[in-house]
């Protein structure tokens, strides 16, 4: 299950997702108890197995807050009793105390906004830490929970060989058990892109970010950790049992503007703006603005657009309706695509050109429809 | 009240920019002729891209009802015409219609090449100029100086000129009272046959073609059977009506008058701007003076974005030349890009305009490629072939000669300067300089003959930075020269793509071929595999460049609100790259084909 928390010290300036800088916490999460109300029925007969705190910056408000949320799905879902519970943390609105309290709401996986280490890097997309409270905010995440994952990105503005490794250094002296790297994308929302169209500031080349990127993973390989999904690297063990649902392409809710659901084959995806949200919840509506119900193609070419993902991969029975496009695939990837087990994965080079082979299954799918 | 007496036909014309449209604008005001709430600046402009690039492209007229100090109340038909150069034929063309013009010349930049070379169409065209200076209200007018200049071009007298603002208004009304006084009433007779030419013409969805006439003699009005001259096609006439700007009917159109005629003719061809409208019960023995046939100056490759879009294309470029005369277009075959157009302009700017209008008008994408001049080819086997396309340039071995056309072209420019375009010119653009000639106390015109093909190339912006945005320029096709030229060949993958292919002066080849390898580096996106790009002359590679190999292509994010979105995004991304020609496996964007151009440009930008 998947709670978003919309708000922000400060906005970043690559930043896609939907938060805002200033919110009134109180209101916002006596809406999001209204929207768990709706789901009831849902709730009564599932059992949550994870529960994800994520943002936006769920580490900017109040713990009070969050502990209603987590009362509230007591009293709601009757199997409740997670595994898992992460919470997603920005280095600059953390401190001990806070983690103290997470603990005793049942958290047992923080999950840090790295990004980069270094502090130009940092300054270039807007990010409002500086390296010391960085250092400080890691430190006593690995100090307080065993199971943290730190997020980086590569390919920011300012970024150079040197800025990398000094993010590698960083992972030398505070190990998690879990690293999530991605690269930049920018979306045409984000204010990064205008910057980016009038020459103010510009992105590394791609084929330095290749590089980079590159020496990173096999650096994380060195030191144990397992790619596990195309961002994710874990040692083994401490996989994020919440995301592997998405990617298995299993059941969850989404609560909060901007999260999604995926309910048998209904999914769905929330209006991803404040005003809208509380006003479809004052007219007593689930505050949705995307509902489908996936044909059975529509549900598997989705099982294995996120199964891809992973390095198990998706098993081929799971795949029966779209059998002749997956082979048609294979066939053409060879060199990226394999199947083992009865089930179809991408190998490490197919994770790096994933976007071009995700594009092809799409049109291939198209085709085969015509 | 028909009263040929009253009537005054005149044009407008200048250099760019010089405020004709603006001037126009005055007389709409003072005469009343359009709706206060519904004026804007310069108001004839219409067409969307006139108002963004804030140019004249088509030429535009308009009639307006002026009372006079006499007393009378003229009707005066005014053409607005376009100032760039690559737009004079539009100038010429409505200079048949009208019996005189107005030349405006703007304070503050005084004489300037398009001024000069208007002048010398108006005086060709027999009409009664009356000179003016504009932007008088600007502090740095220089009245004196731009008298001096007009007097120089003229050889009228002082008290001839007239001093306007179009901004402030000032002046205009005795403008309008000299063009009354000094502009002859048309001489058309009213009992004559009738006899009308097409000035302009353009496609209606609904009302098939409407042609612009200037009546000479005779009356039409709806009902009347006419006859197209050339190709003697009979017509009933549905509407007539005038320009006020918006087309207006009216009962009908008299000897002397400007308006527009819709007679349900549907086929485009059938109405060529030049040809003579008569009566087909009664016609005329010959027909009004035409217009000379353009030669276009430059030619490209113009292809559908997507093949399937040929037949679209080809109807979009008839539509269009009905109301751009100058455009030229003849089907071709492409090797990489398929059934396109060989399509011929009057130069860069007009060749940009159509690409625009095609994709706005007709909302179908275009690939255009890069521009280039005709060329005269004699085999060694004596047989002589004219070459508009350098994939069509023959093998070096069977060549004899090879001629490209020079041009005659002037420039004016303020003394200082004379010498850095001197040098443009000659050392970097392969042009002579053959005369000086002052031009009023500080100016000067350069006469050069230079080849065409280095003027279409980034000339003009060139120009205008060594001279600090002072010189103008003005070119006419002078004649063919035998000249050293070479074709350069562009392998992609190592395939040849003849799209790509260009024609260049031997000493340029090399220079000019690394800059392009490099331009299409930056362009064609990297692929999964490493895309040497080469450039080839006279059987050997001359320049290299290799596109690296894509390794990571990584969707790096995806989680669970995500999953629509994302697969929403391939699909779009995935359609995107559909725009993309796929030659030997490469897929090549639009913009690359036009790398040539773009070389030039970044010269510039340094
Ligand atoms: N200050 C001042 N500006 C003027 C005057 N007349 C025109 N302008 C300005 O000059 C610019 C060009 O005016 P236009 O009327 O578009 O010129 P044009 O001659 O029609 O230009 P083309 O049709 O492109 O050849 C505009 O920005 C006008 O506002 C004037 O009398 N005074
Ligand atoms: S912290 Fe995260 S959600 Fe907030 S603005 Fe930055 S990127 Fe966006
Ligand atoms: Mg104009």
């Amino acid at each position: 299950m998947y709670v978003h928390v919309p708000f922000c010290v400060s906005k970043c300036l690559y930043c896609d997702f939907y938060s805002v800088v200033s919110g009134d916490f109180e209101t916002y999460f006596s809406y999001l108890e209204r929207e768990l109300e709706l789901y009831h029925d849902v709730l009564a007969d599932s059992k949550v197995v994870t529960l994800y705190f994520g943002g936006g910056t769920p580490s900017l408000v109040p713990t009070l807050f969050l502990e209603k949320v987590v009362r509230k799905l007591q009293t709601l879902a009757v199997g409740f009793d997670p595994i898992e519970i992460t919470i997603e943390l920005n280095p600059e609105t953390v401190t001990r105390e806070k983690l103290r309290e997470y603990k005793l709401l049942g958290v047992n996986r923080v999950s840090l906004g790295v990004q980069a280490v270094d502090d130009e890097v940092l300054k270039g997309v807007g990010r409002i830490y500086d390296r010391r409270t960085l250092e400080k905010s890691a430190a006593c995440a690995l100090e307080l929970f065993e199971n943290v994952n730190f997020d980086f990105i590569l390919g920011l503005p300012n970024e150079t060989d040197e800025t990398v490794e000094k993010d590698t250094l960083f992972l030398d002296r505070y190990p998690p058990k879990h690293v999530s790297l991605y690269l930049l994308e920018v979306d045409e929302k984000a204010p990064l892109f205008k910057r980016l169209e009038s020459g103010n500031l510009s992105l590394p080349s791609a084929e330095e970010v290749e590089e980079r990127h590159s020496r990173f993973v096999i650096f994380l390989r060195e030191k144990g950790y397992v790619r596990y999904e195309i961002s994710n690297f874990a040692v083994e063990g401490w996989e994020s049992l919440h995301n592997l649902r998405y990617w298995r392409n299993e059941d969850y809710l989404g609560f909060g503007p901007s999260a999604g659901g995926h309910v048998g084959r209904v999914r769905y995806v929330n209006v991803s703006d404040l005003k809208t949200y509380y006003a479809l919840l004052d007219a007593g509506r689930k505050p949705y603005e995307h509902f489908h119900e996936n044909a059975e193609r529509e549900e598997e070419l989705e099982t294995v657009f996120m199964g891809l993902r992973t390095k198990e991969g998706v098993p081929l029975e799971k795949l029966k309706s779209i059998g002749g496009i997956v082979e048609k695939i294979l066939q053409e990837f060879q060199c990226c695509l394999k199947v083992k087990n009865g089930k179809i994965f991408l190998n490490e080079r197919g994770m790096d050109l994933s976007r071009f082979i995700f594009e092809r299954l799409v049109e291939l799918l198209e085709e085969d429809e015509r | 009240m028909y009263n040929p007496d009253l009537i005054r036909n005149i044009c407008i014309i200048a250099h760019i920019d010089h405020g004709k449209t603006t001037l126009v604008d005055r007389i709409l005001e003072i005469t009343n002729t359009v709706d206060k709430r519904k004026m804007r600046d310069q108001y004839l402009d219409m067409m969307e891209m006139e108002r963004e690039r804030g140019i004249t492209i088509k030429a535009h007229p308009v009639k307006v009802m002026y009372k006079a100090d006499d007393g009378n109340v003229y009707e005066i038909n005014i053409i607005d015409t376009p100032g760039h150069v690559d737009f004079s034929y539009e100038v010429g063309r409505s200079m048949a219609a009208c019996e005189g013009a107005i030349l405006l010349v703007d304070a503050t930049q005084g004489v300037e090449a398009q001024t000069v070379a208007h002048t010398y169409l108006a005086i060709e065209h027999d009409l009664e100029i009356i000179p003016a200076i504009n932007k008088i209200d600007l502090p740095n007018a220089n009245v004196e100086e731009t008298a001096l200049e007009i007097r120089d071009l003229l050889g009228v007298g002082e008290n001839e000129i007239l001093l306007v603002s179009a901004k402030e208004g000032t002046g205009v009304k005795e403008l309008l009272e000299a063009v009354v006084k000094r502009v002859p009433p048309p001489k058309g007779r009213l009992d004559g046959k009738l006899a009308a030419l097409i000035f302009d013409a353009k496609y209606d969805n609904y009302k098939g073609v409407i042609v612009h006439v200037r009546i000479f003699d005779g009356r039409v009005k709806p009902g009347d059977k006419i006859m197209t001259f050339s190709n003697r096609k009979v017509y009933e006439v549905q509407e007539v009506g005038v320009f006020t700007p918006e087309m207006t009917p009216v009962d009908s159109l008299s000897a002397g008058e400007v308006g527009y005629i819709i007679a349900g003719i549907k086929e485009v061809s059938d109405a060529k701007v030049g040809d003579t409208i008569t009566s087909a019960n009664a016609p005329v023995e010959s027909p009004l003076p035409g217009y000379r046939e353009v030669r276009p100056m430059v030619f490209a490759g113009m292809f559908p974005g997507l093949p399937e879009y040929y037949e679209e294309l080809r109807k979009a470029l008839e539509k269009l030349k009905l109301n751009d005369s100058a455009l030229y277009f003849e089907p071709t075959i492409s090797p990489a890009l398929g059934f396109g157009f060989r399509c011929g302009f009057l130069g860069p700017l007009h060749m940009d305009v159509v690409r625009e209008r095609i994709e706005r008008e007709y909302d179908l994408a275009v690939i255009l490629t890069a521009p280039n001049v005709r060329y005269k080819v004699v085999l060694r086997n004596g047989q002589e072939m004219e070459i508009t396309d350098p994939s069509k340039f023959p093998d070096d071995g069977s060549i004899l000669e090879v001629y490209e056309p020079f041009v005659d072209l002037s420039i004016i420019t303020p003394v200082e300067y004379m010498g850095a375009l001197i040098n443009l010119v000659q050392n970097e653009k392969r042009g002579s300089l053959r005369a000086t000639e002052n031009a009023g106390r500080n100016r000067i015109i350069l006469r050069f003959d230079a080849p065409l093909a280095e003027i279409i190339y980034d000339f003009f912006d060139r120009m205008k930075a060594v001279s600090r945005g002072y010189a103008s320029m003005d070119y006419e096709f002078k004649e063919y020269r035998k000249s050293d030229l070479v074709k350069v060949t562009i392998l992609v993958n190592r395939e040849p793509v003849d799209a790509l292919s260009f024609i260049v002066h031997r000493s340029k080849a090399y220079s000019v071929a690394r800059k392009v390898v490099e331009k299409l580096k930056e362009l064609i996106p990297r692929h999964q595999f490493e895309i040497p790009i080469q450039a080839k002359a006279d059987g050997r590679i001359i320049a290299r460049s290799d596109i690296k190999a894509l390794r990571k292509d990584v969707l790096a994010k995806c989680y669970g609100g995500d999953v629509t979105r994302k697969l929403k995004l391939l699909e779009k991304q995935k359609e995107g790259k559909k725009k993309l020609r796929e030659i030997g496996k490469v897929r090549i964007p639009q913009e690359a084909f036009l790398a040539l151009l773009k070389i030039g440009e970044e010269e510039q930008n340094r």
